[in-house]
C-alpha cells in the first residue's frame, strides 16, 4: 500500500512544512520510499529530498532496517526487527526545531540498529523541556519519569543520552537522572541564557526550572554519568552556552571541536566525514573498531 | 544606501524573529532599532533550513512565493526588506 505523506498538502508552503516534518520522524527505509516515490511529488520537493539521501548515504550505503514505534506525541522509539540481548538504549534530545542538527532518518543512518534502540525525544514549544514534553509529561522529571515507565529500561546493557542545542541540558540532566553512562550536550546552554525559556512570556517570568539544577545537585557527586559538552571553539554563543552549563554541572567535561564557528556542530562534523569517529570516539566509546560502518 | 520603510523592515525583522534557527545575538539586538543597522543571514546562521523556514513564513503571511535560492539572495535583513517593500509596491 502507498502511503501519501502529503495528503491535504496543496500550497508550495504545505509540502515544505509537511516535508521537514517528515525529516523530523521518518526511519531512513521510509525516507527512502518518499525518493523512490518522487515522481509524484512537486517539483520542489526533489531537491531537498535528494539532500537528505545523499546525507543518509554518508551514514550507510543501504537504508539501516530501523522500525519506528511512537510511544506518544513527540517521543518515538526505534528499533531492529528482532529484538536482541545486550543493546544498549541511546536517548535523543532534539532541539528547537524537533531534529538532532540534522534530519532524523539522517542521524539513524549513523547508529547500528543490531546494537542500539534510539528512543528521540522532542519538545515543540521550544522551552528547553522545561515544560516537559506536549502529551507526554509535564515537567523534564516527569519526561524522565514517563520514560521509566514506558521503556523497559533495565533490559538494556546501557543507557545514553545525547541533546542537540534546545536538547542539549536536558539531555545531561536526565542522563544524571537515568544513571546513564554517558550524556553529551552538542551545542547546549543552560536555560538562563535563553531568551525565549528564561523570559517566556507565557509563564510571566515565574517558571525558572530552578528545580532541576537542585535535583541534579544531589545526585551529581555520587553520579556514574560522564557529561560531555561539545561545541565549536570558534563560536562565540556556543563558548557562552557550554561555560552557563559548566557553572551549574562542574564535572561536565568541554569537548571542543576547534575550527568551528557554527552552530551547528553535528552536521559540521558530518560534512567533513567526522561524524561516525564523534559518535565511536565520544558517545559509544569501547565499541569495536568499524563497528558504526567507518 | 537608504534604507527601506519602516513597515517593511518590521515586517522582515518579524519573518527572521518568527524563524526557531535564527540568532540574533546580544550586538544584534543592541541595534536593532537603528533604521540605518543590517545584518547578514550568514551572519545570523541562516542555512538550508532556515531558508526553508523563511520561505513558508513569507507564503503564508505575505501570500507570496519565494525559492531558497532567492532568498539567498537576499542575503540580509536589509535585502529581505527590500523585496518586501518591492512585492508591497506591485
Amino acid at each position: 500500500m502507498t502511503i501519501d505523506r502529503f495528503e491535504h498538502c496543496q500550497s508550495r508552503a504545505e509540502h515544505l512544512r509537511r516535508f521537514i516534518d517528515l525529516e523530523n520522524e521518518l526511519s531512513p527505509s521510509e525516507m527512502l520510499a518518499l525518493w523512490q516515490g518522487r515522481q509524484t511529488l512537486p517539483d520542489y520537493l526533489t531537491g531537498p529530498l535528494r539532500k537528505t539521501i545523499e546525507m543518509m548515504a554518508a551514514g550507510a550505503a543501504d537504508a539501516r532496517a530501523w522500525i519506528r514505534v511512537p510511544l506518544a506525541a513527540n517521543v518515538s522509539l526505534y528499533r531492529a526487527p528482532q529484538s536482541k540481548a545486550g543493546t544498549s538504549l541511546l536517548i535523543c534530545f532534539c532541539g528547537n526545531v524537533n531534529r538532532l542538527m540534522v534530519p532524523i532518518p539522517v542521524f539513524l543512518q549513523f547508529i547500528p540498529e543490531t546494537m542500539f534502540d534510539v528512543l528521540i525525544v522532542k519538545d515543540p514549544s521550544r522551552l528547553g523541556y522545561l515544560r516537559g514534553v506536549p502529551g507526554f509529561a509535564d515537567d523534564l522529571a516527569g519526561v524522565v519519569d514517563q520514560i521509566r515507565a514506558r521503556v523497559k529500561l533495565d533490559s538494556y546493557a546501557d543507557i545514553r543520552c545525547i541533546g542537540t542545542s534546545g536538547g542539549g541540558s536536558a539531555a545531561l540532566y536526565a542522563g544524571l537522572l537515568l544513571a546513564a553512562g554517558r550524556a553529551i550536550s552538542v551545542c547546549g546552554k543552560h536555560r538562563s541564557l535563553s531568551r525565549h525559556v528564561a523570559g517566556n512570556p507565557d509563564d510571566g517570568g515565574a517558571f525558572t526550572g530552578d528545580e532541576f539544577d537542585a535535583m541534579v545537585r544531589d545526585h551529581i557527586d555520587g553520579a556514574a554519568t560522564e557529561l560531555l559538552l561539545v561545541y565549536g571553539g570558534k563560536s562565540q554563543r556556543d563558548i557562552e552556552g557550554a561555560r552557563s552549563l559548566m557553572r551549574y554541572l562542574p564535572k561536565a567535561r568541554p569537548l571542543v571541536i576547534k575550527p568551528l564557528d557554527d552552530h551547528n556542530a553535528l552536521l559540521y562534523l558530518l560534512q567533513t566525514k567526522r561524524l561516525h569517529d564523534f559518535f565511536a570516539r565520544f558517545l559509544f566509546p569501547g565499541l569495536p573498531a568499524g563497528s558504526l560502518g567507518e | 544606501m537608504m534604507a527601506t520603510d519602516v513597515t517593511s523592515r518590521e515586517t522582515a525583522l518579524a519573518a527572521l524573529r518568527a524563524n526557531p534557527l535564527i540568532f540574533f545575538t546580544d550586538a544584534h539586538e543592541a541595534r536593532i532599532g537603528d533604521p540605518e543597522f543590517d545584518v547578514t543571514f550568514d551572519a545570523l546562521g541562516m542555512d538550508s533550513l532556515s531558508r526553508m523556514e523563511l520561505s513558508i513564513w513569507i507564503e503564508l503571511e505575505l501570500g507570496l512565493e519565494v525559492t531558497e535560492v532567492e532568498i539567498q539572495e537576499m542575503a540580509s535583513l536589509e535585502g529581505l526588506a527590500r523585496f518586501i517593500a518591492g512585492a508591497s509596491a506591485r
